[in-house]
């Protein structure tokens, strides 16, 4: 009969010996998750919210919106969330680990992510201290707003979003973020 | 191949600097991963991913490619051309390696001894002979860094990972140390069988050579 069984548990440096293979290797407090290349759904509707998000932000300058990011914590967890805002008062040389106020943190769900970003990420998100987290859902054509210490809300017409220490508010048409998606027989292909 | 140990004692270089600014945000819960058991992978959706649980941590995989499903379909005929039921063995392409409420593993192969019924449970099986993974791009990792030490904790004799990039198969005897790599034949005695079970690679891998070479753009019709 067999010993106990034992998770190997990583730090973030052991994420460098991983290979840059196009999977996106991922660390909650040491445990592995890794997912495959998102597929081009992923990417346009990331590219649409991405616009939007711009769009609202940029004149500002208030807020730095990031596509390829890092959210860090001690050296056993480090999360790439699909879209990130953070304010701008980093200075853009600013190591990923070294910032510590999220605004906001955005998920677009693939087949192979769906479970890892409703149930693990979207929380974990949270505890770190991430403002909100929209899970973006193409094929229900939703998104699930979490904020901290609220019931998750799903949105399926109009998402509303009030940056901090804002009044301005950004109003995001989910029909517009989702045209051309009636066509839902591609979603089996993915 | 990756280094099997994280390495838990690493003095880090970096240390964590407060923030630059006093965080209005709660900082320092303890992060937790869900913990699931078997019974609530039945809850999970029935679309072509592979859940899987390993002391209650989830393990999410694609379904298999044709590459993939072409080496798991060799190795099955190469063994079981030899392992009849006769032979005191039977070999699934479906198999559970269930251990307790937290732990279910689904090898592409999976070798069990003869004794065994169709009324038997996954979960009743302690003595597994063989399991073999076939590695693919995202399954690749759980396989050699979780799912191999795994089974081998669990007990099962020994473990197959099918490298279809290098061409090799890393074979996991319990209880060794590290594997060995074999690219050429690849013999396993089973036990109770008194010759070894022989299988060329070169079958098993055939037409993989060159398989990374990026295939023309398919021009518009």
């Amino acid at each position: 009969m067999g010993m106990p069984l034992t998770i190997p548990r990583y730090t973030i440096e052991d994420l460098a010996r991983f290979p840059d293979d196009g999977q996106r290797y991922e660390l909650v407090e040491g445990m592995l998750i890794v997912t495959p290349a998102p597929g081009m759904v992923h990417e346009v509707v990331i590219h649409r919210l991405e616009m939007a998000l711009g769009n609202f932000l940029d004149p500002a300058g208030s807020a730095y919106i990031v596509g390829r990011s890092e959210i860090e914590k001690g050296v056993r967890t480090h999360l790439e969330p699909d879209l990130l805002v953070i304010p701008s008062r980093y200075r853009l040389d600013t190591p990923w680990k070294r910032v510590g106020e999220w605004w906001l943190a955005v998920e677009v769900f693939s087949r192979s992510s769906v479970i890892y970003d409703r149930e693990i990420k979207a929380g974990v998100y949270l505890k770190l201290g991430v403002a909100e987290v929209w899970l973006v859902d193409p094929r229900e054509e939703t998104i699930e707003v979490r904020r901290r210490g609220e019931e998750p809300r799903t949105v399926s017409d109009v998402l509303r979003w009030t940056p901090p220490n804002s009044e301005r508010e950004l109003s995001i048409s989910l029909n517009d973020l989702f045209r051309d998606f009636l066509d839902r027989d591609f979603f089996d292909e993915e | 191949m990756m280094p099997m140990e994280a390495p838990f004692s690493r003095i880090i270089g970096d240390a964590e600097l407060p923030p630059l600014t006093p965080s209005p945000h709660i900082m320092g819960m303890p992060l937790s991963v869900p913990r699931y058991s078997v019974d609530d992978l039945d809850h999970f959706p029935d679309d072509g991913w592979k859940y899987e649980l390993v002391d209650g941590v989830l393990l999410m995989t694609p379904g298999p490619g044709v590459p993939h499903e072409f080496v798991v379909e060799r190795l099955y005929r190469a063994l079981a051309t030899e392992l009849s039921p006769d032979a005191g063995a039977r070999i699934f392409t479906r198999g559970s390696v269930q251990f307790g409420k937290f732990t279910r593993m689904e090898p592409d192969l999976l070798v069990i001894p003869g004794h065994y019924t169709p009324k038997s449970f996954w979960d009743d099986m302690r003595d597994w002979w063989l399991a073999v993974e076939v590695l693919s791009p995202s399954g690749r990792a759980y396989d050699m860094e979780i799912k191999r030490p795994a089974y081998l904790a669990l007990g099962v004799a020994e473990v197959w990972l099918v490298d279809t990039v290098a061409l090799a198969v890393q074979v996991w005897k319990s209880g060794a140390e590290i594997p060995e790599t074999v690219t050429e034949t690849l013999r396993w005695r089973p036990p109770g069988m008194d010759r070894d079970l022989v299988i060329d690679l070169a079958e098993v891998f055939q037409d993989f050579t060159d398989f990374d070479e990026p295939s023309p753009p398919t021009p518009p019709a």
